[in-house]
């Protein structure tokens, strides 16, 4: 029943989430994800080719490493590996009509099943992990009670934010599935052998996507020395290997395992390793200050505020699930000491500690706070959960047989109608606490990072712009407005203007993105236009998002 | 436990509640049809002396789609509000402008879902826009010691070049809003001066200064001086910093023509991008807010 029923939410998952993808603008970083991505596809593809020639070694050299793979090598290959061969395998090929558009050039179609527009193919990864990520979440809750699973798996589904970063082709969402996949694994290592071995596989895959599952070893030790510690301290005492479900195995693998499936993953790293493993942490830990817009104010550099991730959090992930997660909290404490817990020994510390622990790790560090929730998705999957404990224990509680059905749709249903109102501008969304989109606009909130809300004035532009014109894209790149070429949205004979203030000054139209920091883009078009009146004004709901002017 | 139902009514109305509001803010949206009403009441009543604002700031753009075509730069980017008689509101959502706060409307009327409110207020007269009189001013570079010889920039009109830096009227990004004026880039080792002439007197000089550009203030920290001399009589020096915003100045003119220069420079020039805006106003001119 549980496999089934997870089955099926993950079909549901997949469905929601490929229909939206049809609509959501690209963002810049899928850019150059995109580019990377046929890189690496080409890698493969030579590899398999070589390999049924006999000459596979041709592939391992280094020069045939570093040419597809040194590109965008500040962050791991495996997602845009699978990106790549997503794409290769399921998109509809005009490739050799494109060339300008690719970063290879191919003169013949590429023999594909053809089923996807090549945006979605490439984004196809992502949309898929996440559906197996509400699943597992739906098999965690579902130890609480089958409608604790459905609600935790719907809650995790429309939290908005993470609803956004699951149609693209970015790392944010994945990696959140991978702390999910890792901590269920490590969680069945427990009890399991053969699961010890997969948390060892699957915390290397979990590396390879985001720098993230580094903090994945400390998290599950805390948890292990909490929920274990009886038997910890015994074996201490008697200087012996700890018994039962407190022998580390999981940890053990994820040890052995994890480092080998990572650098597997990732050629790149084949080659001076140290060096380059040096230089991809150095990036991280030296990254550039974006800005970013938070209360009023325009970070970029640091202190950035503590409260950033608790209030981001506050107002962008619906107010019923937070307060089922704290209520579910506290049954949680309230039952266990009381020893009457719904669920097995351990799984709340486990949850708790998870739903901490991303949000945690970006206020302590004091790391930048560009990326409005992006950087702590992992935290939702597990405020699901605890909110899920509180549906159980409100459905054990109350024990009606209509209730174990009608309140898992009534929690989850402040999130879905979010989330659809949100779509495709979910970067510019805030909850109904927060007085939504024009609430958080409002209060000074950041009203988007990441270039994607282009796309809504596409029909616009290639219905007003002349033949050839000069259109300054302000943050969207290049790179993301090919993709829009590639998939018909946007007219080939359009050019780019260039970047900055001569990029304006050589437009005939030209938009700018809002943000606060942004703004003087929009006062050279004042300048150079000799307007202040916008052609065109992007809203969500009232919120302006993009402005478009028309040179007169 | 006997708290459950209780807990559970209390989750289930949360639930509706936060499901009603958020179907409510989607259906909520002001449509234009609203927004043109609005507009085509401004236009029919709009004067030469007339400030139109939006409320809350957000629906600035959305405003100005309406309405643009009669707000130019000098509006839009002003650097306060003195010398305008009459201010209209158009504002959506319960939004009120900084700059009608405690001000009591003189006529209101709902439009759909945009209200506008009219303000009536004394203006002052501004005599002389500096900003605007840019091609008249004479724009010099000089080493920065006593005696050194002042260099001419290049160009006339809107723009002059000093070396490889251009002086000339813009709409700045100060403190993150639009400040129109005189962008005179710090020239290192170097005093930009722009010096205007035969100013009229009689008046208050009134200005303000800052630097341009988040990212020349997030790249550096350097301190500008702004120095403001009235013939060789009066001067006042300005210390300009990243934090400091769109500061104002203030210096009575005495009756008379006047020779009246701006100058820039600084320490630590990387970066730096201080502008100024100017006007000599009418002497019943209002003090700083």
């Amino acid at each position: 029943m549980r496999g089934r029923s997870a089955l099926g939410v993950f079909l549901l998952a997949l469905a929601v989430l490929l229909g939206a993808s049809k609509t959501q603008g690209n963002v810049r970083d899928e850019g150059t994800y995109f580019v990377a991505a046929e890189h690496y596809a080409r890698w493969y593809v030579d590899l398999a080719d070589n390999l049924v020639h006999g000459h596979p070694g041709r592939s391992l050299t280094r020069t045939a490493v570093d040419a597809e793979f040194a590109d965008n090598h500040e962050h791991p290959a495996l997602m845009k590996t699978l990106f790549g061969l997503s794409w290769r395998l399921f998109h509809r090929c005009e490739c050799p009509h494109q060339s300008r558009l690719h970063p290879l050039a191919y003169r013949t179609k590429h023999h594909t099943i053809g089923l996807l527009d090549e945006e979605t193919a490439f984004r196809l990864p992502t949309i898929v992990m996440t559906a197996a990520m509400i699943a597992v979440v739906f098999l965690f809750g579902s130890l609480l009670s089958l409608g604790a699973g459905f609600a935790a798996a719907g809650m995790t589904l429309f939290a908005e934010r993470l609803f956004f970063d699951a149609q693209l082709a970015c790392f944010d969402a994945p990696i959140a599935a991978m702390w999910v996949f890792v901590v269920y694994a490590w969680w069945r290592s427990r009890e399991s052998k053969r699961w010890g071995l997969a948390a060892g596989v699957i915390f290397g895959l979990a590396l390879a996507t985001k720098h993230n599952a580094f903090f994945l070893p400390p998290v599950l030790i805390l948890v292990s020395l909490i929920v274990d510690r009886k038997e910890l301290l015994a074996a201490v005492r008697e200087r012996r290997l700890p018994l039962g479900s407190a022998f580390p195995r999981g940890l053990l693998w994820m040890a052995a395992l994890g480092p080998l499936v990572y650098l597997a993953c990732w050629p790149w790293l084949w080659f001076s390793t140290v060096a380059r493993f040096r230089d991809y942490v150095a990036f991280h830990v030296n990254h550039v200050y974006y800005n970013f817009e938070y209360l009023g104010r325009n970070y970029n550099k640091p202190p950035f505020p503590k409260s950033f991730v608790f209030v981001m959090t506050l107002l962008t992930v619906p107010t019923t699930t937070l307060l089922l997660a704290v209520g579910g909290l506290w049954a949680w404490l309230r039952d266990v000491r009381h020893e009457r817990s719904l669920g097995p020994c351990g799984l709340g510390t486990l949850v708790l500690l998870n739903a901490l622990a991303p949000m945690l790790v970006l206020t302590l560090t004091g790391a930048p706070i560009f990326g409005a929730t992006k950087h702590f998705h992992a935290a939702i999957p597990f405020l699901a959960l605890l909110a899920g404990y509180a549906v159980a224990r409100l459905c054990a509680d109350v024990p009606r047989r209509w209730l174990a059905i009608a309140l898992p749709l009534t929690v989850v249903l402040p999130s879905a109608i979010d989330t659809w109102h949100s779509h495709p501008y979910g970067l510019s969304h805030y909850v109904p606490l927060a007085g939504g989109p024009d609430g958080g606009a409002s209060l000074g909130m950041n009203r988007q990072f990441w270039g994607n809300a282009t796309r809504g004035l596409l029909p616009w532009i290639d219905a007003h712009a002349k033949p050839g014109a000069a259109v300054y894209w302000h943050d969207t790149n290049q790179l993301q407005l090919d993709m829009h070429v590639r998939t018909g949205r946007l007219r080939p004979d359009l050019r780019n203007s260039g970047m900055e203030e001569p990029g304006v000054r050589n437009s005939s139209m030209g938009l700018v993105v809002l943000e606060k920091h942004f703004s003087k883009y929009e006062y050279w078009f004042w300048d150079f236009y000799g307007t202040t009146k916008p052609s065109q004004v992007l809203q969500h709901d009232d919120v302006p998002i993009v402005v478009l002017y028309e040179r007169p | 436990m006997k708290r459950a139902p209780f807990l559970l009514a209390v989750i289930v109305l949360v639930a509706l509640v936060e499901s009603g509001l958020g179907l409510f803010q989607a259906e909520s949206v002001v449509p234009a049809s609203d927004w043109d009403a609005a507009a085509a009441r401004v236009r029919a009543s709009l004067q030469p002396s007339d400030l139109i604002v939006f409320a809350p700031a957000w629906a600035d753009p959305t405003g100005r789609l309406h309405l643009g075509d009669v707000m130019p730069v000098e509006m839009v980017a002003r650097s306060d509000d003195d010398a305008y008689a009459r201010i209209w509101e158009l504002s959506i959502r319960g939004g009120r402008s900084e700059d009608t706060l405690g001000m009591t409307p003189a006529s209101v009327e709902q439009l759909g879902g945009v209200t506008l409110r009219r303000f009536d207020r004394p203006a002052t007269k501004v005599l002389r826009d500096l900003s605007a009189d840019f091609p008249q001013a004479r724009v010099t570079a000089r080493r920065v010691g006593e005696g050194a010889d002042e260099h001419p920039c290049a160009g006339t009109g809107r723009e002059r070049l000093c070396g490889s830096t251009t002086v000339g009227p813009r709409v700045m990004e100060v403190d993150y809003r639009p400040r129109r004026g005189v962008l005179a880039p710090v020239i290192p080792g170097q005093i930009v001066s722009v010096a205007y002439d035969d100013v009229e007197g009689g008046g208050v000089l009134v200005g303000y200064a800052g630097l341009h550009d988040y990212y020349a203030r997030k790249s550096a920290s350097g301190v500008v001086s702004f120095r403001v001399r009235v013939d060789s009589t009066k001067t006042i020096l300005i210390p300009l910093r990243n934090e400091d915003g769109w500061k104002r100045f203030e210096l009575a003119l005495d009756p008379g023509k006047h020779l009246v220069v701006f100058e820039v420079s600084s320490e630590a020039p990387a970066w730096r991008l201080p502008g100024f805006h100017a006007e000599v106003r009418a002497p019943e001119s209002r003090g700083a807010p």
